[in-house]
């Protein structure tokens, strides 16, 4: 009996231990040549895990010297584009069937999971799309917000707007940038959000909910020059304002239950 | 018997409930206190910054070199700057404030640019002295009543606690010392003739409003704007399009619509009222898993645009984000990227259909037959003018803003140092660095 139960153990470790094992090898079926590649063509802009694969190998040849963070920037464009010159191919800066075949080839020995360090976790399944966690810092008007800033900007969204429409969302984000840009506000992303008195939801706290998918989204289409509200500085919500001052501003629409106006 | 355990248990709970509260009275007071305190720096620290500001532009007045100019220039922009901040923390946003925020900040700007600018390392020009002697005695104004206010609020102790209540109140006229002060500074700023600060920096002040007039066109009404939009979509009909005037805050004359899809998705439009323009363009429609990559869905987006009639073709930049491929796209003349004539073109990768547009810019910049001056300055030559620590990588040539929002040719470089690439803009006409711009 007690035999019987030291074998089952052994047995369900050796088992577990292959599973563990096994893992990597079903990502790297023959050797290290294998690839998350997939066949689409990779550009500046391009976002995933193939990016991250491209900028391992581009790392381990030496022509990428950034941090492996799967989103296509310059840093890797340019990698790229020595790659290319090396190589005796087009230099264009994409990565087609060509450049991958040879990137492929040239980088016999790369190994993700023994990298130059940080890579990709697994699921080599997934291609497209952006990871999730990360958060990019990002460009507005010439000027450059840090990924805090963009989370600050979600949490706002979120907090004075989660009920509203889509489109009311974005607009809440186009108002603060409005407000970045305008010389009566502060100048900075923190500086208008929390600016005493501004936003409900600072004051009573609901700014430090946890922002959904939307709310992001609805940051980062503000960022690229989303503005439903056509360049309103204020808003407020008809049923609820208690100040007088604000319904003498000029307004401009109403989105779901706020008006916004200038 | 009984009562009196009773009386005793309630007795000792009184005394419970009493000392709980009077150390909650006691922690609310010191946290009122805090945020009092705050406020009351915020606001001191304003007067201070003020006087500063006053004391450096006299100074600059009264100085006769540019070696002395530039320190008390440079100082008064940053104290502005402070200054500005410092009305940001106080809780006046339901104020209006703004002809003084717009003083501290024509300040900060104009005492800026007297300070860089580099003719031949001269002291003020006559004009410039003027300008500047007016924002001394402005701002000794301003100064005068904040510092009265602010004595004010030392002798009485004022606090500004009471003045957030008295602003956030709807009703009443509020009688509070301190929001009559800062009204009767914004009535003093606002009573003044608006300061000419030459056509350079006036043309770099925010515009609040778009000027329409550079639209060509008629006037469209709501019925033809629904009939723009339907050919524009190519729907069947103008059911479900609800078109909207925008009221008079707007940034130009311009109508918001909306329209409902057969199947549930909203789509949302600005048009503008002159000449039926679309500025802006979202379409709400969930978007699948990518079946077409970031490079063809630039085709996608190039060939919409001009489908669509607009004149850019220069892809300048690609992102991506949830499916959708969003590409900035500027005009092309003669080989010149024009970077005023800017549209941003979503495509959702699933099916490669266009599911926004942000064409603002273009619509307000856009000329029809646009001419692009000549070059005066040789590519190897303007790239002598680039720094020596960059190395270039490419180069275009471009039409840009420069700051004083006016057009001028350049030579693009696109450069790296290190791991950092910048775009380094140098003018084609007289060699001159016009801006630069760290990219991603």
């Amino acid at each position: 009996m007690k035999r019987w139960k030291v074998w089952t153990a052994a047995l369900s470790v050796a088992l577990a231990s292959l599973c563990i094992y096994a893992e990597p090898i079903r990502d790297l079926p023959q050797g290290h040549d294998a690839s998350v590649f997939t066949t689409r063509t990779l550009v500046r802009g391009s976002q995933g895990i193939d990016v991250r694969e491209l900028q391992g190998r581009l790392k381990f040849l030496g022509y990428y010297k950034g941090t492996i963070d799967g989103s296509y920037g310059y840093g890797t464009y340019w990698a790229v584009r020595n790659f290319q010159n090396k190589f005796g191919m087009k230099v264009d800066g994409k990565v087609g069937a060509q450049t991958r075949t040879r990137l492929v080839r040239a980088t016999k020995g790369y190994n993700p999971y023994n990298p130059p360090k940080q890579t990709a976790g697994g699921s080599g399944s997934k291609t497209g799309g952006n990871s999730g966690n990360s958060t990019r810092a990002a460009s507005y008007g010439g000027k450059s917000l840090s990924a805090n800033d963009l989370k600050l900007l979600a949490n706002a969204v979120y907090g004075e707007a989660r009920g509203e429409p889509h489109v009311g969302q974005v607009a809440i984000a186009a108002v603060i940038m409005n407000r970045i840009d305008n010389p009566n506000f502060p100048n900075t992303v923190p500086g208008v959000i929390f600016q005493p008195g501004a936003f409900t939801a600072v004051a009573d706290g609901q700014i430090w909910l946890t922002p959904n998918e939307n709310a992001r989204k609805a940051v980062r289409e503000a960022l690229n020059g989303a503005d439903p509200s056509t360049g309103a500085i204020y808003y407020f919500n008809p049923a609820t304002a208690t100040s007088k001052w604000i319904w003498s501003r000029p307004q401009i629409k109403r989105i779901g239950r706020h008006i916004f106006c200038r | 018997m009984f009562s009196r355990i009773t009386s005793l248990v309630l007795v000792l709970a009184l005394v419970v409930a009493g000392f709980w509260g009077y150390r909650e009275h006691k922690e609310k007071q010191a946290l009122l206190l805090k945020a009092e305190n705050q406020y009351q720096r915020a606001f001191h620290d304003l007067s201070d910054h003020m006087n500063r500001i006053q004391d450096e532009l006299g100074k600059s007045l009264a100085v006769n070199s540019q070696k002395q100019l530039t320190p008390a220039l440079t100082e008064t922009w940053r104290m502005a700057s402070e200054a500005r901040n410092d009305i940001g923390q106080l809780p006046l946003s339901l104020m209006p404030l703004n002809k003084t925020m717009e003083f501290i900040s024509d300040v900060g700007n104009y005492s800026y640019h007297v300070a860089v600018r580099d003719e031949n390392k001269q002291a003020l020009n006559e004009q410039e002295w003027q300008t500047l002697q007016k924002l001394y005695t402005r701002s000794k104004e301003i100064e005068n009543q904040l510092a009265e206010l602010q004595t004010a609020v030392i002798t009485k102790n004022l606090r500004w606690m009471d003045a957030e209540t008295a602003l956030a109140q709807t009703d009443k006229k509020t009688d509070n010392q301190i929001v009559d002060g800062f009204r009767s500074m914004e009535k003093t700023v606002e009573q003044q003739k608006p300061l000419s600060f030459g056509p350079t920096m006036d043309r770099m002040k925010v515009n609040s409003k778009l000027d329409a007039k550079t639209l060509t066109g008629n006037d469209v009404t709501p019925e033809q704007a629904a009939g723009i939009i339907q050919r524009w979509r190519g729907l069947d009909s103008t059911k479900n399009i609800a078109v909207k005037r925008n009221g008079k805050g707007e940034l130009y004359p311009s109508y918001s619509i909306a329209y409902t899809a057969p199947d549930g998705h909203k789509e949302f439009f600005t048009m503008t009222v002159k000449g039926g323009n679309i500025t802006w363009y979202a379409n709400e429609r969930p978007v699948a898993n990518e079946s077409i990559d970031l490079a063809q869905g630039e085709t996608f987006a190039v060939n919409w645009l001009q489908a669509h009639g607009i004149e850019a073709s220069a892809v300048v930049k690609t992102e991506t984000f949830d499916n959708v491929g969003v590409y900035e796209v500027v005009g092309m003349k003669n080989g010149v990227r024009i970077y005023p004539d800017e549209v941003t073109v979503e495509v959702a990768l699933d099916t490669g259909e266009v599911v926004g547009l942000n064409a603002q810019d273009y619509v307000f910049h856009h000329k029809q037959n646009r001419s692009v001056p000549q070059v005066k300055v040789s590519k190897e030559k303007a790239q002598t003018m680039v720094s020596s620590k960059v190395q270039v990588q490419e180069s275009n040539l471009a039409l840009v803003l420069n700051d004083a929002k006016q057009e001028e040719l350049t030579y693009e470089f696109v450069g790296t140092m290190d791991q950092d690439t910048f775009k380094i803009y140098i003018s084609a006409l007289d060699g001159d660095e016009v801006g630069v711009e760290k990219v991603r």
